[in-house]
This record gives C-alpha cells, sequence and structure tokens, in this order.
C-alpha cells in the first residue's frame, strides 16, 4: 500500500522555518492532550539519527481531543492510491496569492491553530 | 491500514477534601469509584475549585474575593493564580500573602471542591504497532506498555485497573480488539468522557475500574 504523507501548515506564507510540515503515515508515534483545548501529535525525528521526535501542538475546540483523533485516523488511513496528493490534517495557510487556496483542503475543522516544533 | 488505540480518562470526576487542619495542602485526590490511582499532576486538569468555609471570620483571602459567609460557597480563580502546585494528586493553594489577589488562606474545618476536567495527558492515542508489551504488575492491575511518543528508546505506561484475575482476558480482549475485524480507525478502549465508562466490548465485563497514564517524560 502506498505511504500516506500528512500535512500540517501553521498561519503564515509557507516561507518561514516550521511554517508547513509533512510526515509520513509510518512515523506517527502518537498523539495526547495536554490542555481542555490542545493535543500534541508526535512523529520520528525526521532527521533520523537517533532518539527524538518531532511533534505539532494544535489548539483545538474545548474538550474535542477524541472527535480530533478520530478525524486524524480517518485521513491518515485514507486510501491516496490513485491521487496525486497528499493529507491535509490542517492547512491554516491563509496568506497566499488570490488565486491561491490552501492545499486542496483545510482539513480538520477543530483545529484552529498549530505550533510545529522539529529536531 | 493502521488502527490506533484511544483512551480517555474519568472526567469529570469532582473530589471534596475536608481540610483537617489549616494547612493549604488539599487532601490526595482519590475518586475510587471514577479514577481509581489516577495520578493529578497538572492544573489544567482542574476545571474549578470552590471553598466553603466554615466560619465567617476568615479575613485572609485574596483581594478579589468577597468573603461569602459560613457555610456558603466560593469559587477560587485558577487562571488568576488559586493554585501554588499541583502533583502527585495534592493540590497546594496559595494563601493571601503569596498571592494578594487569589490566593485563600484555608482554615480548618473548610471544605473545598475540586472538579476534574480534561488536560494534561487525559486523552491520549497510540498506534497499535507501537504496542509492545502487556505485563501483569499487581492484582487487578494490567500495564500496556506502548514506545514512548518522545522515541526515545524507553515506553510509555497505561495502566489499567480491573477485577482481580482478569489478566488473561485483558490480554485477550486487546489482541481481539487489534487483530479483530470489527473495528477500522480509531477503537475506544477505554473513554471515562462525561463521568461514564464506555468500553471496547471486548473489554466488557472486566470491572475496568481504573485508567493511570504515565508517558516517558514531560514536555
Amino acid at each position: 500500500m502506498a505511504e500516506n504523507y500528512l500535512y500540517f501548515a501553521a498561519n503564515g506564507d509557507n516561507d518561514a522555518n516550521k511554517d508547513a510540515v509533512m510526515f509520513p503515515r509510518s512515523r506517527f508515534l502518537g498523539a495526547t492532550s495536554t490542555a481542555a483545548t490542545t493535543l500534541e501529535f508526535f512523529f520520528e525525528d525526521r532527521e533520523g539519527a537517533g532518539p527524538g521526535n518531532d511533534d505539532v501542538s494544535c489548539t483545538i475546540t474545548s474538550g474535542e481531543h477524541k472527535t480530533v483523533c478520530d478525524k486524524f485516523a480517518e485521513l491518515a488511513n485514507g486510501n491516496r492510491n490513485n491521487t496525486n496528493n497528499f493529507t491535509v490534517i490542517k492547512d491554516l495557510n491563509d496568506d497566499l496569492p488570490s488565486n491561491e487556496g490552501p492545499i486542496s483542503a483545510s482539513g480538520i475543522s477543530e483545529i484552529s491553530a498549530m505550533t510545529i516544533t522539529t529536531g | 491500514m493502521e488502527t490506533y488505540l484511544y483512551f480517555r480518562k474519568f472526567r469529570p470526576a469532582t473530589f471534596l477534601s475536608t481540610q483537617g487542619s489549616a494547612t493549604q495542602a488539599l487532601n490526595t485526590i482519590t475518586v475510587a469509584t471514577l479514577c481509581g490511582t489516577d495520578d493529578i499532576d497538572s492544573d489544567t486538569e482542574i476545571a474549578s475549585l470552590v471553598v466553603t468555609p466554615a466560619d465567617g471570620t476568615n479575613s485572609a483571602i485574596g483581594s478579589a474575593y468577597t468573603h461569602p459567609g459560613a457555610g456558603n460557597p466560593l469559587t477560587l480563580s485558577i487562571a488568576n493564580g488559586a493554585i501554588n502546585t499541583c502533583a502527585n494528586s495534592i493540590i497546594t493553594l496559595n494563601n493571601s500573602t503569596q498571592d494578594g489577589d487569589s490566593g485563600y488562606t484555608l482554615e480548618s474545618g473548610d471544605t473545598v471542591l475540586v472538579t476534574l476536567q480534561q488536560g494534561l495527558e487525559t486523552s491520549f492515542m497510540y498506534p497499535a504497532s507501537s504496542l509492545i508489551g502487556i505485563e501483569a504488575t499487581a492484582t487487578g492491575q494490567t500495564t500496556l506498555k506502548f514506545k514512548s511518543l518522545k522515541n526515545d528508546n524507553t515506553i510509555d505506561s497505561v495502566l489499567i485497573e480491573h477485577d482481580n484475575t482478569k489478566y488473561e482476558d485483558i490480554v485477550n480482549g486487546m489482541n481481539a480488539i487489534i487483530n479483530g475485524n470489527n473495528h477500522g480507525g480509531v477503537i475506544t478502549v477505554i473513554d471515562g468522557s462525561n463521568g461514564e465508562l464506555v468500553l471496547a466490548k471486548e473489554l466488557n465485563g472486566l470491572g475496568i475500574d481504573g485508567l493511570l497514564y504515565t508517558p516517558t517524560s514531560g514536555y
């Protein structure tokens, strides 16, 4: 089965460090709540040089951790074999040129902000 | 297709601390029928703190408060600094000197009603492929071991409390959850949301009444 790539973009121009990131689904480690309105996704460190993780901390609608996890799993397990696209978990980039929009889909509606941390 | 295992602690839950003496540390939070050995370590898990004073004479309260009178409730401001520390299921409040507007100096006989909410590490999900073992850790306790979220070659553990002699049933149930054909995507293994216990059907009847989550490290 083809690998599914998971895309996250923070509110920005996709032109600065940690504005956006994409992970293979197979490198997903898990997720945990960090407050009533935050949920953090963990991935194996992209550098792969040793132990470590990258993560995306998302601000979500209060108490909707399970809804977000459900939607994440549905997207992560989606069959992308017949598309040329990757999977948008959340695209918050709202500052693209007027003839462009977010990449194909805006993703999980309960996510309103995110911080990307990479090793 | 990957299977994801989802867990959520028992929330909301309430705990009433009756102060036996004039100390700022509340009694250790234990809600046997809901939380079991749950470990409360973050004030993000505290939805509200309501003090009911034993008498009406305490003047050592923050300037943001008006004394409600003996036997009447007063909601403390967590956002403005009512809590000093929260660790190992013990909440210690700031007194009125430590936090001039939102502190509250407790007296013997005061009660504090603690309401718990979803917060730090109360809700979590792992790929089933990260499950690396299931261990009988004590009478009536089974621990699931997962590859760490931190990817640091250690483990995260999820302790499940259940009726005695049910370890094999827990293991069989987890095997059926992961390898059965009844689920796709996220499987809710244990969900204590809204104060009600919802289990994957493979774990019904085992007396599950507690969930303790211990990830490798903070972040």
